[in-house]
């Protein structure tokens, strides 16, 4: 029994995992205020020190690796499904749908005068919905995905990116200066505001939904084909397409809502996984989740470090550490094609 | 055992593709298609594939129609190679031979399908660049990659006791000739041992030298269908090709200038 990843994929892995584990672990100890990692491991923490540990870094690294995790694989997934190196989770307009619902949510509800709490809750929860609108939309307009051009899939995404946009502009426009500040803070996204309550639900969503995509992933290799080839050895392609498209956007709709909008990962990290050791689908997923957690603790920590104790928007780190790597990985690229 | 096509027709709008075509692709023979562009041989080849419905007519595997099969019993039943393939990712030449192994789409994959896999990198003679990015490679070599694929799908080492079938879209046409004869001599033993092949045919004389049995498509009809030697007349083939040709018969060759 030889497995579809070889000893190359396999190391990588693991070394994306102690860089996973290591970024974790970094993520814990320092912020605003550092915690003695020997005083953790002995368990001897003081009150202080607990309640930052299960109520403030807990949920906020947890959301991080939920986020790291759904926004890589679902890039890589969307890659290899739309057979075009440029696919990204945003293409297909399920963040900018979420952003909507969210900004919607801030301007149109005061959020801070809702009893219980029900705030902290409602933004996710709206832009939960509204992502969930949008890939309803993708599938009534796709006709169900029955459309065989995958391209139409993408091009419908790119419309409905842009339609959502006009949505977030106008909302940006009608909003007060309270509410504005509110709504750039969410677009540039951040793991601070993360709670157990809605992280338990995601993390089951993102868990299953990558479990799912690597059970599938030698069908999405075959999918490099082309979808007539991969039809002709067996694949059920329109299935694979909807199961993919719907999956991806579940998990990124959901990640999103909490975090707000964290740029490059999705694009940037399958790149890089595919880079350092090989293309095929099931190592592909696996390390693009390790980067992905890696790339958004880290960018974590930066934010919360770097202009200590005030914070920097996470997205914002993701994307200005992005950037410059993809035009990195750009030039070098041409220089292996040609 | 073969794959039939009874009094097949497709029609797309109120324009006829294929009209009432009637051919069989037995085990053990390899049947030709030739035919100038846009007759519709490609469309025969994917419709035969299974890749659309006929509009009328109906086409068997075995017995059976062809959708009473899964997709995975037409997958180890029948192998089809297209003339394209464009590859986005920098697979590796292995791992786009191994995508023709049918049904394993679990994490693992067993040691008999790795040991098919070897005997027909071998066979294509593959070795050399089985790690090789496949979008660096020539489009010869690639085609043989694409060839390799399609055979691994369907092969068997020593005969083939249940039916199987190769459907090739000019299969050799970026190959240079030692390679060329070389995959079409593959694909003769492979029809000894007992698979039906259909080749669709760019060169007459390649026709000649290897077909068993040969349809002449004409404007998505069956202009003639039988032995190289019935099909590949003079008078026949300059109707169709609109080109004065001779046929000489031994060697078995045709002339067009």
């Amino acid at each position: 029994m030889l497995r579809w990843i070889n000893f190359k994929q396999s190391l990588t892995l693991a070394v994306f995992l102690l860089f996973g584990v290591f970024a974790c672990s970094l993520g814990t100890i320092y912020g605003g205020f550092d915690i003695g990692f020997s005083s953790i491991l002995s368990g001897e923490l003081q009150k202080l020190e607990t309640e930052i540990l299960l109520n403030i870094r807990g949920p906020r690294i947890t959301l991080a690796v939920m986020v790291g995790a759904a926004l890589g694989v679902s890039g890589a997934a969307l890659q290899g499904l739309f057979r075009n190196p440029l696919a990204d989770p945003g293409l297909i307009g399920v963040s900018a749908g979420a952003a909507l619902g969210a900004v919607s949510a801030i301007v149109f509800l005061n959020v801070e005068l809702l009893p219980f709490q029900l705030g902290k809750y409602l933004i996710p929860l709206a832009a939960i919905l509204s992502s969930c609108a949008v890939i309803c939309l993708i599938y009534i307009l796709t006709n169900g995905f029955k459309k065989s051009d995958i391209t139409y899939v993408l091009l419908i995404g790119i419309a409905l990116n842009a339609l959502a946009t006009v949505g977030i502009g106008l909302l940006t426009f009608m909003s007060t200066d309270s509410q504005l500040r509110g709504l750039t803070y969410w677009m540039m996204g951040s793991f601070g505001a993360a709670s157990w309550g809605l992280l338990v639900p995601t993390f089951f969503v993102v868990i299953l939904s990558i479990l799912t995509l690597i059970f599938i992933a030698r069908k999405l290799d075959i999918m490099q084909l082309g979808e007539v080839e991969a039809y002709r050895l067996g694949v059920k392609v329109k299935k694979l397409k909807m199961m993919v498209i719907l999956i991806s956007a579940l998990m990124v709709g959901i990640s999103v809502s909490l975090s707000g909008i964290i740029g490059f990962v999705g694009l940037v990290v399958p790149h890089l996984v595919r880079l350092i050791a090989g293309t095929n689908h099931t190592y592909l997923f696996a390390g693009s989740a390790l980067l992905g957690i890696t790339i958004t603790v880290g960018a974590d920590l930066l934010s919360r470090m770097a202009i200590s104790p005030a914070e920097l928007p996470v997205g914002l780190a993701t994307s200005a550490l992005g950037a410059p790597f993809f035009l990195f990985l750009v030039i070098r690229l041409r220089k292996i094609e040609y | 055992m073969s794959i039939k096509a009874t009094q097949v027709s497709l029609s797309r709008g109120n324009r006829w593709l294929l009209n009432d075509i009637k051919l069989e692709i037995e085990c053990g023979q390899i049947l030709g298609v030739i035919g100038p562009n846009g007759s519709g041989k490609t469309t025969l080849l994917n419709l035969l594939a299974g890749d659309f419905p006929a509009s009328s007519g109906e086409i068997y595997y075995e017995n059976l129609l062809i959708n009473d099969y899964t997709l995975i019993d037409r997958a180890k039943y029948r192998s089809v190679m297209s003339q394209r393939q464009e590859i986005v990712f920098s697979y590796t030449v292995k791992e786009i031979v191994e995508m023709g192994i049918v049904g394993e789409y679990g994490i693992y994959k067993d040691t008999h399908t790795t040991d098919r896999l070897q005997n027909i990198i071998e066979l294509l003679q593959l070795e050399e660049l089985k790690d090789r990015n496949v979008r660096t490679l020539s489009g010869g070599e690639q085609q043989r990659v694409h060839i390799a694929r399609a055979l691994v799908q369907i092969w068997q080492e020593k005969s083939y006791p249940d039916p199987r079938f190769l459907l090739l879209d000019e299969p050799t046409s970026s190959l240079d000739l030692a390679h060329e004869i070389q995959v079409l001599e593959i694909l003769r033993a492979e029809v000894k041992k007992g698979l039906g092949v259909m080749v669709v045919f760019h060169d007459l004389n390649l026709t000649a030298h290897f077909a068993d049995k040969v349809a002449l498509i004409s404007g998505g009809k069956i202009a003639a269908y039988g032995t190289p030697e019935q099909v590949l007349e003079p008078e026949i083939l300059s109707n169709i090709y609109g080109l004065a040709m001779t046929v000489s018969k031994k060697p078995f060759r045709v002339s067009y200038f």
